[in-house]
This record gives C-alpha cells, structure tokens and sequence, in this order.
C-alpha cells in the first residue's frame, strides 16, 4: 500500500479519466469546459483527474468509463506481442492505475490482464536487465512503466556496482552531489 | 550497516558483503615469532614461525600485505576441486553445487593479496570466473520460472554475493507478482489454487544453513 | 527527530503568512507604484480603466470564462511534486515559494467556495441528509482541499528526508549551489538536524557518520587537492598544502574527502 507521502502514487492519481455524472454539482464550473453555468449538470461526460473521480464514484455521485489502455484493443496488442506495448511513454502508471480503477469500474477482466502483461513482459526485462552495459540505455527501455523501470534499474545497478567492485577497489570518493553536472543528454526517465 | 545503495530495500553494497566475508576463517603460516592477540571476536595465535594457526581472513590479509605470513589456500581452491565443481555446475542445470558462502569475496581477496601463495593462480582465476558465470546463467532461468502464486523462492547453496545481486530486482518482481495475484485482483474462481501447496509464512525470513529466502514483503491488507 | 519535523512544519506554514518575502514584495510593488504614479505614467491606467468599463458593460450578458490560465483543481500542486520526481534521486531541484503559496492560494479559495455552498444549501432548510447540488459542489471542494494538503505534505516531507541525507552524504557544510536550493526554514531544519546527530553522536562517543564504506586500514594515503591549510588532528597538527601527500587516520581525512579536497592516494 502507497503511503500518503508516496509522491509516484499522488502523480499517478492526476492521470484523468472520463466519467459520468450521476448528479448536479454547484460552483465547480471549472470541472467541465462546456458548462455555461458554474455548475456540472446531472448527466454531464467529463475528465477528472483520478483522486477526485475515486472518491466521487465511491459516494456513487459519477460512474467510470474504463480508460482506453484496458480496453479491447489494448488487450489485442498485449496478447499478439506484450514486450513490445509501449507503457513508457503512454502509460507510466500502467500497473497502478489499473489495480486502483479495477475495483470501481466493475470489469472482472482487468486484474487478471494486468497480470497476464506483467508476467508475458517480466522475462525480457530480466534477461536485458542483468546484461545491460552500464552506459547505453537500451532502446526497450523507453517502453517500460515507471514499476517496471525501477525493476530493471534494480537489477542493472547491482550488476554494475558487483562489476566495479570485480575490478577496482572502491575507495573513499567525493560525495556524488558536489560538483555535479547536468547530464544533458537524454536523462532517462519513463515518465517524462 | 544499511546498504549505501538503496537505502528503502536495505541492500547491502558489495564492499559491505566483502567485509562480512572478512570474518571467515582461514589457515596461515607465520613467518615471525608474535604473542597471541586478544581481540574482540577472540584469542588468536600465538604466533610461531612455520606454525600453521587458523585466524580470520581480515587479520590475515593485514599480516600479508606486511609480509609476516604466507596464506594457505583453501582445499575448494585448487584447480582439482575448482574443475570437478565446474563440471558438476554444467551438469545439474537446477542445482547449486555446495561452495563456501563467500566464496566469491574470499577469493577476490586471496587472488587480490596473497596470488603468490595459491598454486596455478592463472587458473584458478577463470575457473572462479566460470563458475560463476554459470551459476548466474542459472539464478537468470531459475527467475525466469516465476510466476503468480510464487510467495517464496527457494534457491539452495546460492552465495551471499549471488544473492545479493539478485535480491533488489527480485524482491520487487516477488512483490510485483504477489500484489496482482492477490485475491481482490482475481476474482476468478480457480480450483487449482486449493489443490497446490501454499506457502504458509509469508514474512521475510531469516538465512538457515545455507538456504536463502528470497521472500515477499507482507501483505498489507 | 519527530519534534524537529512538526517544528519545521510549524515554520512551514507560518512562513506561509507572514515570510519576510512576502512583506518585502509588498513593499517593493508599492515603491513601484509610487514611482509610476509620481512620473505620470497615467496612460496604462486609463487603458485598464477604460477596459473594465467595457467589461461593466457586457456583465452579465457574457459569461466570462476564465481563460487557458484556469487550471484543474490541484493540478498546481501535482507539477510541485513533478518537479521533485524528475530531479535525480537525492538532489533536490530549488524550493518553489511561487508556486507553493499558488497553492496556498487555491485552498483558500476552496475553503471559500466551500462554506458558501454549505451556507447556500442551509439556506435551503433541507433535510440534514439530503444531498443536493450544493452538497456535491462543497464536496468536490473539500476533497480539491484534502488533495492540494497531501501534495504540500509531501512536497515538504520528501524535501525533508533529502535534507536529512546531506548531513550523511555532503557534512555538516552545505556547498552554496546546495543551500541555495533551500528555503529558510529548510535551512534552519538543515542545522538543527546536524545538532541533533551531533548531541547523539557525542553521547555515543562514536562518529556515525564516517565509515560509511567498510575500512580496510585504519590509515589511508591522500593527495590534497585544494589547500587547506593548517589542521589539528587529534595530538597534532598537519599543514595540508595543495598537492601534498600524506598518510591519514582514515576517519580524519573521511570528511575532507567527502567534501572533495582531497582524494584516496593509489599507488
């Protein structure tokens, strides 16, 4: 379970997915761009971020569309080639997106999907991640979700901290935030 | 001693694994006359010339490195040994073939600080290598089996330095599989579930012997 | 080290109210206007007078929308934190004061708007359970309020742990392009950590923090990279000239190294 100071989980919470309102709401106008009133009208089709369409649809005052990477198509694309579904870029909180919205949306098939994805995309993530070399990101990289990311980063660094300790003796050194220049070249980093 | 690395995961770092490994025992020859030493961790020596006592590796790294004693090689160490073990890791496709658990820091240090004492060095070196390229092609396919329903991976006769590669990328691949596989994410009835054996304890647990662990965190509810 | 963090809290949010920022922007905008007025630049406020008077004019048959500028409710407080997790792991980028008092703002906006739709929807006499338009309209506010609090706690907390982590990583002194990344309270928070790993690790008896990679020999050789002088370790002292080399107890030169002047010596 996220913390309430998870910050990946409070950004994950922003991703926007569209509901229906099941009831008018007063002075938030803001919320849907086609209201010429300061009000949302009953039946109203809306994005909101992900924290407030949860705890609305909770109360039962809106009901979720189910966002479009657990539709049908995205299942057609994961099962002819999960590896090469790009999250990266489209989806960074694949995983914990779906395993929040699953509950509210009442469609069955989803936990079992996001297993299916993880487990058919896990393999090649862990043959890639231990042969990495240290400096090129591979190009499958770009692909992965933020969790999936952080796994393989997990695994890589070990294997270059082990590989740097086989030939070199790992002294004393500057601390690694002084002095430190901005990599200009393509930071890495799957949710930007 | 938390790892440097990744403070959340307490990973040790591979100086760290290396200092543990600094413990073991080890047989040396002395080559000077010294009084038994009262340490902390215990009474060591006294030290005779052509005397062969056992004292641990960090003591007597420090006494070589001042040229007061030659190292013993260990048994596991020479080609003979190193060469059945090969063998047998190239055979058993599954299995761990039982080896010191530090192995890999121990020899670093002998091979980095006493290579003058160890017999046919240059073999030894790459037979080290070998072996452990072999076993981690081995820990590579053995996690490529995960799948749901792995609470627990049982990974006998792995060294503490192969584990602690692994254990960052597979305790958040073991947490990865657990949150999906939990039963508010399947729905589904599913017979076969009742039928396997569960793993019962679900905790970290602790190293026994020489079996590791590798277990999910805790379920949180 | 619980006390410290609701203390820095506490500052947090007082600095919110009455920062010595705030008051000298405030100074400042009113020397700006004096000077503009005292040089007859009249011209800009006839121009805005005469635009809210066409303003006036169309009110109330035009629904002034407000533009690209409005956002979606705590959507500031999000890029916040999005500043914060595109930084490299253990950096931190500069404390955001705009944008964190933005959000300020924005709450209080929404405690606003929430009590006068509370007090519209009692003006009503309704039934206290029933749920009307006003009801859902005071909870989307007070959720919006809930949501841009947790993204300021974490802002603040997660800028907190960075901060604790220097004491471990950097020492007791800050670079400057380090501190100037933190506000005020963030650098008082700063000290008062080190005073508290400093009370401790003198009760102890015990450095904590050097040592932080197991040690070989407790003498290591160093080449100094920068002069700093003379320096007194433990009985004596040592003139540590730029260039120079010399054989250190390992637990004196940690610190100096960390701070890179002076670097491991490998033959």
């Amino acid at each position: 379970m996220p913390g309430y100071y998870d910050i990946d989980d409070i950004i994950m919470e922003e991703e926007a997915v569209s509901v229906v309102f099941h009831v008018g709401a007063n002075g938030v106008g803001l919320l849907d761009p086609g209201s010429e009133t300061n009000c949302v009208e009953k039946g109203a089709k809306i994005d909101l971020p992900f924290w407030l369409s949860q705890e609305l649809c909770r109360r039962r005052a809106v009901s979720i569309i189910v966002p479009p990477c657990f539709n049908q198509k995205m299942k057609k694309d994961v099962q002819a080639d999960a590896a090469c579904v790009d999250l990266g870029t489209r989806y960074p909180y694949f995983y914990e997106f779906g395993c929040k919205i699953f509950p509210l949306v009442g469609d069955k098939s989803i936990g079992p999907f996001l297993r299916h994805t993880f487990a058919s995309r896990y393999k090649e993530m862990l043959s890639k991640s231990h042969t990495a070399s240290i400096n090129a990101i591979p190009k499958f990289v770009l692909r992965l979700s933020k969790e999936e990311y952080q796994m393989f980063d997990a695994a890589k660094s070990s294997m270059v901290e082990y590989k740097k300790w086989r030939v070199s003796h790992l002294g004393l050194t500057k601390s690694s935030l002084l002095g430190h220049k901005r990599k200009t070249d393509s930071q890495l980093s799957p949710s930007s | 001693m938390a790892g440097q690395s990744d403070p959340s995961l307490s990973i040790f770092s591979a100086p760290e694994v290396e200092f543990l490994a600094e413990d073991e025992m080890i047989e040396i020859v002395p080559n000077i006359r010294m009084d038994a030493l009262n340490l902390l961790c215990g009474d060591f020596g006294p030290f005779l010339p052509q005397i062969a006592c056992k004292v641990p590796l960090w003591l007597a790294v420090a006494l070589k490195k001042r040229g007061k004693c030659s190292i013993r090689t260990p048994d596991w160490m020479s080609v003979e040994k190193l060469t059945q073990v090969l063998e047998a890791e190239r055979e058993s496709p599954r299995e761990f073939q039982p080896l010191p658990f530090h192995y890999v820091e121990i020899s670093r240090l002998l091979l980095d600080h006493a290579h003058d004492d160890i017999p046919e060095v240059y073999m030894v070196r790459s037979l080290i290598e070998d072996i452990r390229n072999v076993r981690f092609h081995k820990v590579e396919s053995g996690l490529e089996t995960i799948s749901g329903r792995t609470h627990a991976v049982k990974l006998k006769n792995l060294s503490a330095m192969e584990v602690n590669i692994v254990r960052p990328f597979m305790v958040r691949v073991l947490q990865a599989f657990y949150k999906h596989d939990s039963p508010e994410m399947v729905q589904q009835v599913d017979t076969s579930a009742n039928k396997r054996p569960q793993v019962v304890d679900r905790g970290p647990r602790p190293a026994f012997g020489k079996i590791w662990y590798i277990a999910t965190a805790h379920r949180t509810p | 080290m619980n006390t410290t963090f609701k203390n820095y809290q506490f500052t947090m949010l007082d600095k919110i109210y009455r920062s010595e920022e705030e008051k000298e922007r405030a100074l400042r905008l009113n020397k700006d206007r004096k000077m503009a007025q005292s040089q007859g630049v009249t011209v800009l406020t006839d121009a805005i007078k005469a635009c809210s008077e066409e303003i006036d004019k169309y009110k109330g048959k035009l629904v002034v929308k407000e533009g690209a500028r409005a956002e979606m409710y705590a959507r500031r407080a999000a890029q916040l934190l999005q500043e914060l997790s595109t930084c490299e792991e253990g950096q931190l980028p500069p404390y955001n004061s705009d944008k964190f008092d933005q959000v300020i703002r924005e709450c209080e906006e929404h405690s606003k708007q929430f009590q006068s739709l509370i007090r519209e929807k009692n003006s009503k006499n309704l039934d206290i359970e029933a749920k009307n338009e006003d009801h859902y309209g005071s909870f989307i506010h007070h959720l919006s309020l809930i949501r841009n609090k947790r993204c300021l706690m974490a802002y603040v907390y997660k800028r907190a742990e960075v901060i604790q982590s220097y004491r471990w990583k950097v020492g007791r002194v800050l670079p400057e392009e380090i501190h100037d990344k933190l506000n005020f309270s963030e650098q008082e928070y700063f000290k008062n950590h080190c005073a508290v790993i400093d009370s401790y690790t003198k009760d102890l008896d015990l450095d904590l923090t050097v040592d932080v990679i197991p040690p070989k020999d407790p003498y290591i050789r160093v080449r100094v990279l920068s002069e700093i002088g003379e320096v007194s370790l433990g009985d004596h002292s040592v003139s540590l000239c730029k260039d120079s080399l010399h054989s250190l107890r390992r637990t004196d030169a940690e610190p100096f190294i960390s701070q890179g002047l002076m670097e491991e010596f490998m033959e």
